[in-house]
């Protein structure tokens, strides 16, 4: 049986009580329309393996890795605090575990599809992070966000929720900061690209012609989509 | 004229004429500026004048929840003067609060192209339902009909300005044809009543929708008492609803859901409640044609793989389990995909002109005019991106015709078409010249033929049968190959 290397993507879902409202929704928003972006892609559709961690008052671990075809977007209820740094700690633990799982081809920690490797040489793709919060963390966060910075990840990328934003959190969490706010479709599919040199084109050899010489010139009132 | 002046929060003062009998609506009285481009809103009920519930909610509205003015402007953070200017046309968006004779709203009219300019409904609101029911449309001039890819545009932006909405954690709550005006002439709409916005768990909806757009959770259980937990309440996913039906009937020209099945009740108000509520059931749904109307010329599979996937997940999976329902970015993203497949109906006197290809059969679905152009066959551009290097995935289709351009969101697969794709310069236009296909560069700087010519600007590239090259030779940009698709025969 042949493996198809997984791209973990961790959600780090802010439940605090700040979210209520307006942020809350936003991240609900957020979530369908990355749902969607890796749904719509062939590449993304059969490696992604989403899982999803809450954190309010706590950080919990509520979905582990899972398939994307088995995956379900998270209930989301708000209350408590905002212990940003416990959820960075616990994405440190699955991260470390999942590394550990990764070179030899088996399931890596936490997951539930089961192992589908079978030789060693395998590779998982490094996992995506996505933390969507409104940037009121109550705990100490700072030095986890360091730590995380030393991690082997792909990308962290923090995403702004809601109205009353405090982008300086966000920008010291991540290099990349999104406003969900400002979502388009495709607008995740940039995070999901894979590093390429300048690659080569898989072209057939069919003879050519050089430009006709009369060509008309372009048209005068051109179809643009809005 | 009797102008009388309203006093706004913030200290100003705006004219209005007073007359006796007001445009009204549900909840506000609507008066004129002296020059009509901007209304006076005043609500009906003086208790709402009271409640400093609803003055906090217009403030919200008009600052932090605001997409038409940029955040140096007090609008909503992350919001630039580009993108503000870009959502001023799509909401009529309030601009004031007005505190004196008592509470009301300043809003800006909306313009001339959302009014009628012939016939016996010249200066009169172009409210959807003139153009989304079969029966109206025949009342109207042919002039004012618009073309069907106009509809799939103002579709575009109807999805647009609901997500734009969503992602701010906002809901309309009220999406309806009488809410978002539209031009199927120029392609656009304008989406009103904005003073209602829906704050989920803060501000709560002030109607239940309008019939024929509420979704059926809500219909289902609006007989319950407000506070009991079983009574569903207008929301996103609502609004997800009422958007999938106005799309369905702008594309369709009928109801997702009123079919020839009625129920035994009581009172009319009881048998629409299972009709469209409880009971709702797709007029299409695949394994139960019990609700299937007779007339379905144009079955919702003719729209293309895009829309059709959407239209299943709203009216079969989705219809009764909110959370299913396809959000608002998903249907912006399969409208905007579909545009690329238009081709052009060959029967001049075809009220829609364009249709979705379907390589299935070339035949106009709307007038059944089979395809029969000038050329023997026409470009199909089949897009790919690359997955890990050197490794080219699928990524979508473009039909090519006489004069159709690409722009930079088909060479490069980071940009999509929208308000923050300002470059919309056609980066090369298709030809038929001389019995051949031509891709004729304008603005790509490294577009090479297979055989590692460049073709640069103003020069051709002949379309042959198979032909596979690459748009640019930049970072994240597409592999394109050529299938000519037979028309004649």
């Amino acid at each position: 049986m042949s493996y198809s290397p997984k791209l973990p993507i961790y959600l780090l879902l802010d439940c605090s009580s700040s979210m209520s409202g307006a942020p809350i929704e936003a991240v609900r928003q957020g979530v369908k329309a990355l749902l969607a972006d890796l749904r719509s892609d062939q590449q993304t559709l059969e490696t992604a393996h989403p899982a999803v961690i809450l954190f309010n008052s706590t950080a919990r671990y509520v979905s582990p890795i899972t398939a994307l075809e088995d995956f379900h977007e998270p209930t989301l209820e708000t209350g408590g605090t905002s212990a940003l740094g416990a959820a960075l700690r616990l994405l440190g633990l699955c991260l470390e575990q999942q590394l550990a799982g990764r070179s030899t081809g088996g399931s890596t920690g936490g997951s539930t599809g089961g192992s589908t490797g079978g030789s060693a040489g395998h590779e998982d793709w490094y996992p995506l992070v996505f933390i969507m919060t409104d940037g009121y963390p109550t705990d100490y966060w700072q030095e986890e966000a360091l730590k995380l910075k030393s991690k082997k990840v792909g990308m962290v990328v923090a995403c702004a929720a809601g109205d009353t934003t405090n982008l300086e959190v966000l920008q010291e969490l991540a290099e990349t900061v999104l406003q969900l706010n400002s979502l388009y479709p495709e607008s995740f599919k940039t995070y999901f690209r894979w590093i390429s040199d300048s690659a080569k084109t898989k072209s057939t050899r069919l003879p050519n012609r050089r430009t006709p010489p009369d060509l008309p010139p372009p048209p005068l009132r051109v179809r643009v989509v809005p | 004229m009797n102008y009388q002046k309203a006093l706004l929060q913030d200290g100003s003062t705006v004219e209005y004429e007073l007359v006796d009998d007001p445009p009204s609506g549900s909840m506000k009285k609507t008066y004129f500026s002296p020059d009509r481009s901007y209304v006076v809103q005043f609500y009906h009920d003086a208790a709402v004048g009271a409640d400093p519930q609803r003055r906090e909610r217009l403030e919200a509205i008009l600052t932090r929840y605001n997409p038409t003015l940029s955040e140096a402007q007090g609008g909503a953070k992350g919001n630039s003067p580009t993108q503000a200017d870009y959502y001023k046309n799509l909401f009529c968006w309030p601009t004031g609060i007005v505190v004196k004779p008592q509470l009301g709203i300043v809003a800006p009219f909306y313009p001339s192209n959302f009014f009628f300019k012939q016939g016996s409904l010249k200066n009169h609101e172009k409210e959807g339902s003139w153009f989304s029911r079969t029966k109206a449309r025949r009342l109207l001039p042919a002039q004012e009909l618009g073309s069907w890819d106009k509809y799939l545009e103002f579709c575009i932006l109807m999805a647009r300005s609901v997500r734009r909405l969503h992602q701010a954690g906002l809901a309309h709550s009220d999406l309806s044809t009488k809410n978002i005006l539209v031009d199927p002439i120029g392609g656009q709409c304008v989406v009103l009543d904005i003073d209602s916005l829906v704050v989920p768990e803060v501000f709560p909806p002030d109607v239940l929708g309008t019939p024929g757009y509420i979704a059926p959770e809500v219909l289902a259980t609006s007989t319950l008492a407000l506070r009991d937990p079983k009574r569903k309440h207008p929301g996103a996913t609502t609004d997800q609803h009422a958007l999938a039906v106005l799309i369905y009937e702008y594309l369709l020209l009928r109801h997702p859901l009123k079919g020839p099945k009625t129920y035994a009740a009581q009172t009319a108000e009881e048998q629409e409640r299972l009709e469209m509520g409880e009971k709702a059931l797709f007029i299409e749904n695949p394994t139960d044609q019990s609700n299937r109307s007779r007339e379905l010329k144009v079955p919702y599979r003719k729209l293309g793989s895009y829309l059709s996937d959407l239209i299943y997940r709203a009216f079969v999976k989705g219809l009764h389990s909110p959370n299913d329902r396809p959000a608002a970015i998903e249907w912006e993203r399969a409208l905007i995909k579909t545009w690329d497949l238009l081709l052009p109906c060959s029967n001049p006197t075809c009220a829609q002109q364009w249709f979705v290809y379907d390589p299935s059969g070339l035949r106009c679905p709307f007038c059944g005019t089979r395809l029969r152009p000038a050329w023997p066959t026409f470009p199909l551009l089949k897009l790919f991106r690359e997955g890990p290097p050197e490794v080219w995935r699928p990524d979508g289709e473009v039909v090519l015709w006489h004069n159709h351009s690409l722009f930079k969101w088909h060479v490069f697969t980071g940009i999509f078409p929208g308000p923050d794709s300002r470059d919309k310069t056609p980066q090369a236009y298709c030809l038929f010249h001389q019995g051949e296909w031509w891709l004729v560069n304008q603005n790509l700087f490294s577009l090479i033929s297979p055989e590692g010519d460049r073709i640069g600007q103003g020069e051709a590239l002949l379309l042959t049968n198979g032909l596979k090259f690459r748009l640019s030779q930049e970072p994240e940009s597409r592999t394109v190959e050529v299938e000519l698709i037979q028309i004649s025969g």
